[in-house]
């Protein structure tokens, strides 16, 4: 309280005419509206090169003292961050990836950073991705990483069996059945049952628009027309064994290493996860544009995360400060990427030359993989929004997900019962759908 | 009017009965009460929601959603077909070993009473870890030994996860059960023992009609705890939901409770159906009692 009254009377004093930058109601611009020299911040993530980009923070501002924890990924995350900003004891600043960021700020959990940070979401970052933290109105986030699609596969199968890397959706299904009769034991894809974030990528480049608002309520649509044919595709694929049904870990890695998986859509930090996970396949691999529906670029996202500054924070200014190191100054992201091995694709589009420099490309044969990332980004399909239950609405998708290769469910019929789930869930808890 | 050493003796008693008491309450009553308030409210926030949430008194609404929910109905179901796998395997197998332990055919007793007791030395959440391991095509020698041989099982189809379950958990405590029932046995008077044989009674005859109607109770008690174990069921398909999506996230009724509160972040929804779930364990607990009390006096 004391703090507040003291920055208020600073502010007072430099609007007599001294100092503008500073003060929470100037948004001028790209100006940096946060110049906090010293403090302390708590930092909870999970991702790579967390710890070394704290340190690379502490020793370049030595008024600030970052504190770094190091917390699981996944559900078990949000509700240990649901929980902290619940009882009051939350960190300064925190991960949050993207299509978990509306339900943390429709639960109340985040500070708005329109003040601090929303100048810099508004001036560094492109629409596609500053439509995913500029939500109601307000900046929620500040994106750290997108995760544009792209298409591995085996080069030296694919050469050995003379198949041709699919443009379209159409190559994509022959492809594997190429697979399938050049190697049983193969396949050219996947349909992940314990995460839908993939599946969920592939409707939004296909033009689907699972979440809108419409004045003061929301629009579901995950039943959509284009939702619905990329189910019945990826549904079909399953069920005639094209592609095969694996959990994303160990099952997943496993028929990598296993020589099983010879093809996989996925996004641009699955290039350090394949070569940190089966380093001896080395030159064995390439990545392709992500096939697409019309043969034209068109991508989506599959991750991709922001960091907030949650409810209760103890010092907001100096973790403000922060954020914006990490997220869109060459020299923070530098730190991020450090180790070499991470494939990570910076949402500020100015900062790619700092992660590729980094990126060691001898497992990819020397190929210019950020160029594919680049283009990618770029096609990403504008006027995505996540919802404000992803939660839910993930968990009704992953419920029945694994039933399909079976036969036992149709993939369109999941997308129908996830928007039944989803609208239950935002009117419970009292917000409006739109009809 | 009650003698000096009298009422000494009562301040002894509730002196020692006081730490008992102290922690019943803060560890059971207080907790109950407080999920019984929380049960009461829900947060609500209106329109696109940026504008804050704020508590709201609903009386027994989440108590409404949850029964009115065919997710956390359907839990009960599960249990039910879960049960009617486990309980007879388990009660039936732990019944038929501690009987072979008991008979004259075992030689190295207490090695046999060791080896079938150990996986219960197991915590229930690596046990679970170490199956789904063997369950898991491509990481299991087991699977790979079946394939191998022509058969091929999914035991992480949603199909087969009753099964699943239930063998965890026969694997765990078929042992426990098993040392109970051999120690009720070893309390049968030798003598009704001898008095079959001399009438002729058999093995098989002796452990039929005098063994197992002698250590009643034991069962009837074993039973009671694996009923009310049964609806907790969670670590192991939490487990196997985790590692491999064959099951639904509400598959339980625990499982339930642990969606609502941490995925939806509803603890009010969450408090409600736990209630819920102590509530039906209460009443089922008195019904097998009752049950195997009117068995036992006919």
């Amino acid at each position: 309280m004391f703090r507040r009254r003291l920055t208020a009377l600073a502010c007072s004093i430099s609007a007599l005419g001294l100092l503008v930058a500073g003060c929470g109601s100037s948004s001028s611009g790209g100006s940096p509206a946060a110049q906090k020299q010293t403090g302390q911040v708590t930092f909870w993530s999970f991702v790579k090169g967390s710890d070394q980009v704290a340190a690379a923070f502490n020793q370049t501002h030595p008024g600030i003292k970052v504190t770094f924890q190091t917390v699981p990924s996944g559900q078990e995350y949000y509700s240990k961050l649901e929980n902290a900003v619940k009882a009051g004891t939350a960190p300064d600043v925190a991960v949050v990836e993207f299509p978990q960021l509306p339900e943390f700020a429709t639960q109340g959990m985040l500070e708005n950073l329109d003040s601090t940070l929303g100048p810099v979401v508004q001036s560094d970052f492109p629409d596609s991705v500053r439509q995913l933290v500029d939500l109601g109105g307000h900046t929620w986030g500040v994106p750290r990483d997108v995760a544009p699609l792209m298409l591995y596969y085996r080069n030296d199968f694919f050469a050995a069996h003379k198949i041709a890397v699919p443009k379209t959706w159409d190559e994509y299904q022959t492809m594997t059945q190429q697979v399938k009769a050049a190697d049983p034991m193969a396949r050219g894809g996947v349909l992940f049952t314990d995460n839908p974030g993939l599946l969920t990528a592939l409707a939004w480049q296909a033009g689907a628009q699972w979440f809108g608002t419409k004045g003061d309520a929301w629009q579901v649509s995950l039943d959509d027309a284009a939702s619905t044919k990329v189910a019945d595709y990826w549904g079909d694929l399953a069920q005639h064994d094209l592609v095969s049904s694996l959990t994303t870990l160990d099952p997943f890695w496993t028929s990598v290493q296993q020589n099983r998986t010879v093809a996989y859509v996925c996004a641009s930090w699955c290039a350090g996860s394949q070569q940190a996970t089966v380093p001896d396949q080395t030159g064995k691999w390439s990545v392709a544009p992500v096939p697409t529906w019309d043969g034209k670029p068109a991508s989506a996202m599959y991750g991709g995360s922001s960091f907030v500054i949650p409810k209760g924070a103890k010092d907001s200014a100096a973790a403000a400060e922060f954020i914006k190191w990490i997220t869109t100054d060459p020299a923070g992201m530098k730190a991020w990427v450090a180790s070499g091995t991470s494939s990570m694709f910076p949402a500020d589009p100015q900062l790619v030359p700092v992660t590729k420099a980094a990126f060691q490309t001898g497992y990819f044969g020397g190929q210019d993989i950020y160029a594919v990332g680049s283009s990618s980004y770029d096609a990403v399909v504008p006027g995505w929004t996540w919802g404000p239950v992803m939660g839910t609405t993930n968990t009704a998708i992953v419920d029945q997900i694994s039933n399909v290769a079976g036969g036992g469910v149709q993939l369109s019929a999941i997308f129908a019962d996830a928007q039944q789930a989803t609208v239950k869930d935002i009117e419970h808890r009292g917000m409006k759908v739109a009809p | 009017m009650a003698s000096p050493s009298a009422r000494a003796q009562r301040r002894t008693a509730a002196l020692l009965l006081a730490p008992f008491f102290v922690l019943f309450a803060a560890a059971t009553l207080a907790p109950l009460f407080y999920a019984g308030w929380m049960s009461l409210f829900t947060t609500r926030t209106s329109g696109l929601g940026f504008g804050g949430t704020r508590q709201v008194f609903i009386g027994l609404g989440n108590y409404v959603t949850a029964l009115a929910d065919p997710a956390f109905r359907n839990g009960f179901l599960t249990i039910a077909a879960y049960v009617a796998v486990y309980i007879p395997v388990m009660i039936g197998g732990a019944l038929v070993l501690a009987l072979l332990l008991d008979s004259a055919l075992v030689k190295a007793r207490s090695f046999f009473q060791l080896a079938l007791f150990l996986p219960h030395a197991v915590p229930g959440l690596i046990a679970a870890l170490i199956w789904v391991y063997l369950y898991t095509p491509g990481l299991s020698p087991v699977i790979s030994f079946l394939n191998s041989g022509g058969l091929h099982v999914s035991f992480l189809s949603s199909g087969n996860a009753v099964f699943s379950a239930a063998n965890i958990a026969v694997w765990e405590w078929i042992g426990y059960n098993m040392v109970i029932f051999y120690a009720a046995l070893q309390a049968v008077p030798r003598e009704t023992l001898d008095a079959g044989r001399i009438d002729g009674a058999g093995g098989i005859r002796t452990a039929l009609s005098i063994k197992v109607p002698m250590i009643r109770p034991a069962i009837a008690l074993a039973l009671l705890f694996t009923v009310i174990g049964s609806i907790q069921l969670f670590t192991e398909p939490m487990v196997i939901y985790s590692a491999s999506g064959a099951i639904g996230s509400s598959w339980t009724p625990n499982m339930y409770v642990q969606t609502a509160a941490f995925t939806r972040g509803d603890f009010g929804q969450a408090a409600a159906a736990s209630l819920l779930i102590a509530l039906f364990a209460a009443a089922l607990s008195y019904l097998v009692t009752r049950f195997s009390r009117s068995r036992r006096q006919p």
